[in-house]
């Protein structure tokens, strides 16, 4: 496989990965469209209330019990308030359902990058798409600091404890190629490859190749 | 916070793209099979956003501690040991990698001594920053002229 197919691959795959668990979030977790939004109080309610007539008619406007319409109007303002409050808390638990699953995948993802041990355009593709995805989600979260709560917060950190063991892991599952001698990259001919090989032994003598301080000339130079 | 939020997404979105094309290329140039450094950006890029959200909100989150001062104190704690232990780390992209996490959770901090403390909380970063300056060049100078 070229190097360009390699990048163009891992690319995609890193794109399409997060776009995949993004419509699967959106679709298992629908909004709440249906919750009823809390109506603000309104003045000729409490009007009725206090009086027992619409205050629209204008000829019995001075005749309000302004007592009683100023507790009215508070009890239905916190009433309001409450109401208000539990709707956007509903509203938002969606969202933080949403987030909670995107982060749930991107977990999956970097342990599908544990296993898949080598640099093939899956292993990048899977973790660029679980980075994205992390970035997005993070970012979706600022919307709705306020209503983080501690399941949020502990799936952030086993991620967190899962990129650190793949940190400490990353010498013996993804070991670093011979620089010369990596064949895996390009599409070079055994005989291109035995010319990198005999480059390779002119940089790194080999041990019949290196002369002693103390070794005694070649006879051919004697015959000189 | 938000904001914080908000420039981490809107900054590293593209930043990862990049990433993973500039050390693909520039990886396979120098002979590497498909990218050791791409992983190695990519998991250093996913583990300080993680790291930086999961640690922040530890204390209030999941041990459930309200008051401001005991928060911004525990965060700063994690942020010590946090150095502590990238000072111990052996292998050096841990080693870097731990000790700079540690070095932005605390500096993170600074904004809640702002709020806590007005100017005297200014005051305080300043001196801390400069003390650890001084310090900082005096050991360097003497390990220096030891040399």
């Amino acid at each position: 496989m070229g190097r360009g197919v390699k990048i163009v691959l891992s690319i995609a795959i890193a794109l399409i990965f997060p776009t995949m668990i993004g419509l699967l979030v959106f679709l298992v977790f629908p909004d709440n469209k249906n919750i009823p939004e809390p109506k603000y109080p309104q003045y000729t309610e409490i009007s009725d209330y206090c009086n027992g007539y619409n205050s629209r008619n204008y000829s019995s406007r001075y005749s309000y019990d302004s007592d009683c319409i100023t507790n009215r109007e508070k009890n239905l303002q916190a009433e309001y308030n409450e109401k208000l409050k539990e709707y956007k808390k509903q509203k938002n638990s969606a969202s933080i359902n949403r987030i909670n699953a995107s982060l749930i995948a991107v977990i999956i993802g970097f342990i599908i990058a544990i296993f898949l041990t080598g640099f093939s355009p899956l292993s990048v593709g899977i973790t660029g798409g679980s980075t994205i995805l992390l970035m997005t989600t993070t970012g979706l979260l600022s919307g709705f600091s306020e209503n983080i709560n501690g399941f949020t917060i502990g799936l952030y950190l086993g991620c967190f404890a899962i990129l650190i063991y793949l940190l400490f892991r990353l010498d013996s599952m993804f070991p670093e190629p011979d620089p010369i001698l990596d064949t895996s990259t390009n599409n070079s001919s055994p005989e291109q490859t035995e010319a990198k090989k005999s480059e390779a032994s002119s940089i790194y003598p080999t041990p019949a190749s290196i002369k002693m301080p103390n070794e005694k000339p070649s006879p051919s130079k004697d015959i000189k | 916070m938000a904001l914080a939020f908000t420039f981490l997404s809107v900054l590293i979105y593209p930043a990862a793209i990049i990433m993973i094309v500039y050390f693909a290329v520039n990886g396979t140039k120098k002979g590497h099979s498909m990218s050791r450094e791409a992983m190695i950006a990519l998991i250093l890029l996913s583990a300080t956003v993680s790291g930086l959200v999961g640690l922040t909100f530890l204390p209030n989150k999941i041990l459930g501690i309200e008051s401001n001062a005991l928060n911004f104190g525990i965060r700063i704690a994690i942020g010590v040991v946090l150095i502590i232990i990238g000072v111990i780390m052996k292998s050096k992209i841990q080693r870097n990698f731990i000790l700079v996490l540690g070095l932005i959770l605390i500096f993170l901090q600074s904004s809640y001594v702002f709020e806590n403390f007005g100017s005297y909380g200014a005051l305080i970063v300043v001196t801390m920053a400069f003390f650890a300056l001084i310090i900082a060049t005096v050991l360097l100078t003497r390990k220096h002229s030891n040399g």
